[in-house]
């Protein structure tokens, strides 16, 4: 039982202390791939934590079954006088719970494929009705979609391949260079497979939506992997392009404001 | 470039061009006089996009009349709404260059635009 322990440990103190160390490291965005990679471990960890005690429970019951007071005698003496002659109803308590965390964990992973395939089949569906949309015109520049929309808008969906969808007033607010600059940023997003771990991180911030560790990782992730994005970008274009692009779109069309 | 749904989307092209709706063969006689298609590849297509929920169809004599379920403003509309909508439970996951922004974000915009070196954003 004590592997199990140490892991439950484990996952305990992550979920407790995880949330402000982990937001503390990568709050800067200082190297943003690092920063999410160090999300998805931390909350793969406690996954992957759940289920190998789940494991180690079952294994240690069913290799000590009949004898369990007398396996636990070694690491738990304390117990062993307490439970002295209730060996049967330890064996049923830790056999009954270790029942339920997997349960609970195979719950978690139909929850999960659930979530995922729904996510997937609307994507899919998106990218038919912006195929839908664009009504047949030239792609745009990069290969992306053009649609008629009164928003300035850029952005990209997962598939094989990924799809970019641009508004034409998009495409009319933006430079050449500009324009490069934000389809670097999307096609990051579609090679660095960013929405398969958004899509993950938010289902189980959903499933797990009681502990702090898993919404908040998905918030970071967020973040994190737009600025990877836009390091990249930054990288091919300038850094100068990049936020000329951002204020084109982001900002009202009209006169651009005076300096003081 | 041919891809994904490109016949579908010249097909709703021409459909939403004739007034959302038309047979097949007035499609297909559109489409003829751009590129080569044969007929079976149209009365296929628009047979896909019926089933699809993209149209809708009804008999008139022997053949039938398809109407678009949406003009094109409100397929355009509902797409724009589905993209940018920033609800936690947005069902496809896509990324946007620029998030919507809320005044006070705007306001630091325009602080970082007046006090970078060299300038107004040149267009």
């Amino acid at each position: 039982m004590t592997a199990a322990m140490c892991l439950l440990t484990y996952s305990l103190g992550l979920l407790a202390f995880g949330p402000a160390m982990l937001r503390g490291i990568t709050r800067s965005g200082a190297a943003p791939r690092l920063g999410f990679s160090l999300w998805i471990v931390a909350t793969g960890s406690v996954i992957g934590s759940w289920s190998a005690a789940a494991v180690f429970a079952a294994v240690e019951l069913w290799r000590s079954w009949g004898q369990l007071d007398r396996e636990l005698a070694g690491c738990l003496a304390a117990l062993k006088l307490l439970m002295s002659g209730s060996g049967t109803a330890l064996q049923t308590a830790l056999t009954a719970m270790t029942g339920l965390v997997a349960l609970a964990l195979l719950i978690l992973g139909i929850r999960l494929a659930t979530l995922l395939v729904r996510r997937h089949c609307h994507t899919r569906r998106h990218v038919e009705a912006a195929h839908l949309a664009a009504r047949g015109a030239p792609r745009g520049p990069g290969g992306a979609l053009v649609i008629e929309a009164e928003q300035c808008s850029v952005y990209c969906l997962a598939g094989r391949p990924g799809t970019i969808v641009i508004t034409r007033s998009a495409l009319a607010a933006l430079t050449t260079a500009q324009m490069a600059a934000v389809l670097a940023h999307e096609r990051a997003h579609l090679t660095g497979r960013h929405h398969n771990v958004l899509a993950i991180a938010g289902a189980l911030a959903r499933i797990l939506a009681p502990l702090p560790l898993f919404s908040l990782a998905y918030a970071e992730i967020a973040r994190l992997t737009e600025m990877r994005a836009d390091d990249v970008a930054a990288r091919q274009h300038g850094r100068s392009t990049v936020v000329d692009a951002l204020l084109a779109l982001a900002l009202p069309a009209g006169p651009s404001p005076a300096p003081p | 470039m041919r891809g994904f749904g490109e016949l579908e989307s010249v097909v709703m092209d021409q459909l939403w061009s004739l007034g959302d709706a038309a047979t097949v063969r007035e499609v297909f006689e559109r489409i003829l006089e751009a590129r080569p298609i044969a007929y079976t590849t149209v009365l296929s297509t628009m047979d896909n996009l019926y089933r699809k929920g993209h149209l809708t169809r009804e008999r008139v004599g022997k053949a039938h009349r398809y109407r678009t379920v949406l003009s094109h403003a409100e397929h355009s509309a509902a797409l724009m709404r589905q993209a940018l909508d920033t609800g936690q439970d947005r069902e496809a996951v896509l990324t946007h260059f620029v998030g919507k922004m809320n005044d006070e974000e705007l306001a630091r915009l325009r602080d970082v635009l007046r006090n970078r070196p060299g300038s107004s954003p040149g267009r």
